[in-house]
């Protein structure tokens, strides 16, 4: 099941100040700000990877040997919205393969918290939050069509941090408004992995906490496995990006509004500078993964939790499971961790950990800072379908009075 | 640049103007005095017809949940702590006021009572079920059937109400003219949750029944019940307060005396360990810890009123 809890779809006005370079408009900002609201701490200059560096890396392409494409196969991937994942094989099967996803990048109004009507012009890619995630085996390439569409207000691009060379391919994916690009890299290390936006400067933060991140996993050819070698399988994925949104108000306390992305630049960088996000949500949205939304599971299911924090330290844990597995650092070249109540994902970085239910019932999947979880928003629920067992746990006195 | 004069006369008349509204103030006031004390506050506008209850009582129910105005003006006589605003560009008299915890209610539910001389209250889990249940929708079946999953059996069946805060009106009426109760206002009821325990005195309540798309248990500290935690349901998205009354409204602008309900300035025990009041039909005591010295008006109306029509189990 494919749904979004973000109705807000509202088109971008393209505007005619922008070609693309936002950085231009918010060099002028900062100006106006100035005049404006004195009080106002300046925006940095951004600073993009100078004309030069991008033109040193793309002619030290052209001078390099021509890589090697021969023996991989050419695959498609379709990229699917979260919380699910693509069609893959746990086990890569044959040789090498080159894996073609093709992602566009969607400038969106978002409801990120239906209860007070907190919106956020969010940048994404292919229109969600997170990003899709891309699965891969290690040793496979991944070639990435990324398209800019013309109505966007801005510009984007992506680093991989799975990725090896050129910012992550930031230095080399830069697209304005209607333009494309084409990126392929290897996957030389297993794991999960953040990927971005950063188009320089401030805008980096600005585009990341406004939702454009995502994972890619890469899996070992011959797939999980326990500390002792023994082979882990998955019956399915739950893939959980964390996005800490810092939403500007005004003089009341009250969430603004903005009439298109890019208006809130200013105002975005002022409550991003306090690192005290407004919200913490899984999925873009305040419920967006409860209620109808809810990722669902069965007794004796195995389900690993793929989760992504691109920005903002976390600490996932599922209240009345268990971690089985856990590669917190996402690296699936070391083995994992056991038995775990709560784990650690390093902002900028993606974790993986693998729960095989063992009793029925609603779970929550928090991020275990509870004010987090419970006022920011980082709370997900997993329903989960089965017989009880007493010998795990059995209600033997229910609720009474003592006095009684 | 000179301020201009803040009322409404023009400048020069100013000081006759003041002069005759201090006449026209100290004509009200003797008029007040002679007769009735201060003009009481308006009722409530109620539904057009009176909510039948199954044992053949009838029930007037506010039309609209209490409006941002309506409780602002508690908070201008000093009987709310709470200021509340609307959202930027809605119009106060027809925002429902939110935010509102069991508390909060309590003063403002003093200070009506007060100020109608009218036996306002709160409904009871059962009265707002029934007037409810034209408008609600009907429930699914539980998710989960074992025994051992009750507490977990009514997820998924709730949470369909929309939850962004609407005017009134933007959600069913029922035939009697009820609106709204199947919007995305939660309202407290009288009726305590205390687990398995059971006659808890309200004063002692940790939690009140709230009525809305589902039912929930609300901790009656809470203002505005955030999603998610270890709760496995979806909370309320919004907190506030319907009122009802057994006794018929006074029909359109009844300005007859009516018998005044002994005001008492209740100075023991008013609310417990917590500062918490207790807001029941039995004992309406709206005082609490914040209330200031001076507003005796305000304070707790007299909880034995002879002939109450039901008593509730929370008699302390």
């Amino acid at each position: 099941m494919t749904k979004f809890v973000n109705p807000g779809l509202v088109p971008t006005s393209r505007r005619n100040v922008l070609r693309g370079s936002m950085l231009a408009g918010a060099a002028a900002m900062t100006g106006a700000a100035a005049l404006a609201t004195p009080r106002r701490a300046p925006i940095p200059a951004p600073r993009m990877p100078a004309a030069q560096f991008v033109k040193a890396e793309a002619e030290a392409q052209s001078r390099a040997i021509p890589a090697d494409l021969a023996g991989y196969t050419r695959v498609r991937q379709e990229m699917v919205d979260p919380p699910f994942a693509p069609a893959h094989d746990q086990v890569a099967t044959g040789g090498p393969k080159i894996v073609e996803v093709f992602m566009e990048t969607h400038e969106r109004l978002m409801v990120v918290d239906e209860d007070t009507g907190a919106s956020i012009w969010a940048l994404t890619y292919n229109g969600s939050v997170p990003g899709p995630l891309i699965v891969v085996h290690e040793g496979d390439m991944v070639e990435l069509t990324l398209r800019n569409p013309v109505e966007s207000m801005m510009e984007h691009n992506i680093d991989f941090h799975a990725s090896t060379g050129a910012l992550g391919g930031g230095g080399l994916t830069h697209i304005y408004p209607g333009e494309e690009t084409v990126l392929r890299w290897k996957a030389t290390k297993p794991g999960v992995f953040t990927y971005h936006c950063a188009p320089g400067g401030a805008m980096i933060p600005y585009h990341v906490c406004h939702g454009m991140n995502g994972a890619v996993m890469v899996l070992p050819r011959d797939g999980l496995k326990d500390p002792a070698g023994n082979p882990l399988r998955y019956d399915r994925i739950a893939y959980v990006g964390e996005q800490d949104y810092y939403l500007p108000r005004d003089a009341n306390g009250d969430f603004r509004t903005f009439d298109a992305a890019g208006d809130d630049y200013a105002d975005s960088l002022d409550a991003m500078r306090t690192l005290t996000p407004t919200h913490s949500v899984f999925n873009g949205a305040v419920g967006a993964l409860t209620g109808e939304n809810a990722l669902r599971a069965k007794v004796g299911e195995t389900v690993l939790f793929v989760h992504n924090q691109a920005n903002r330290d976390t600490r996932p844990h599922l209240i009345g499971g268990h971690g089985d597995f856990v590669w917190e650092t996402g690296s699936f070249g070391d083995a994992p961790q056991t038995g775990l109540e709560t784990w650690f994902i390093r902002g900028g970085s993606a974790g993986a950990a693998m729960y095989t239910f063992e009793q029925p019932g609603v779970y929550a999947y928090v991020n275990h800072n509870l004010i987090e979880a419970a006022l920011l928003g980082a709370t997900a629920h997993v329903v989960v379908d089965g017989d009880w067992n007493n010998q795990l746990m059995e209600q033997v006195v229910a609720p009474r009075s003592f006095e009684a | 640049m000179t301020p201009a004069p803040a009322g409404p006369f023009p400048r020069g008349s100013r000081t006759l103007g003041l002069g005759l509204a201090a006449l026209a103030g100290a004509a009200f006031l003797g008029a007040a005095a002679i007769h009735r004390g201060p003009e009481p506050l308006p009722m409530p506008a109620m539904a057009e017809r009176p909510v039948i209850l199954p044992d053949g009582r009838a029930l007037f129910v506010q039309k609209h949940e209490v409006s941002v105005a309506e409780w602002n003006a508690c908070h201008a006589a000093g009987a709310c702590t709470l200021a509340l605003r609307a959202p930027a560009g809605a119009d106060p008299a027809a925002i429902p006021a939110t935010g509102l915890s069991y508390v909060d209610i309590g003063e403002y539910l003093g200070w009506i009572r007060a100020g109608t001389r009218h036996d306002l209250r709160l409904p009871t889990m059962v009265e707002w079920t029934h007037m409810a249940a034209p408008v609600l929708p009907a429930k699914p079946g539980p998710i989960f059937t074992d025994p051992a999953l009750t507490w977990a059996s009514t997820y998924l069946t709730e949470g369909t109400a929309p939850r962004a805060l609407k005017p009134q009106g933007s959600f069913a009426v029922t035939a009697e003219g009820i609106a709204d109760l199947d919007g995305s206002v939660w309202e407290w009821t009288q009726d305590c949750y205390a687990g398995a325990s059971d006659g808890v005195a309200a004063d002692r309540c940790p939690a009140f029944w709230v009525g809305g798309e589902h039912v929930a248990a609300m901790s009656w500290l809470v203002r505005d019940p955030a999603r998610g935690g270890c709760a496995v349901g979806t909370p309320p998205a919004h907190l506030g307060m319907r009122l009802v009354t057994d006794d018929a409204p006074p029909a359109g602008r009844d300005t007859s005396p009516r018998p005044v309900l002994p005001l008492v300035m209740r100075r023991g025990r008013t609310s417990n360990r917590y500062g918490q009041t207790p807001i029941s039909t039995a004992e309406p005591s709206p005082a609490n810890g914040r209330l200031k010295p001076g507003h005796s008006n305000v304070a707790g109306v007299s909880a034995s009123r002879v002939g109450s029509p039901y008593p509730t189990k929370y008699v302390s």
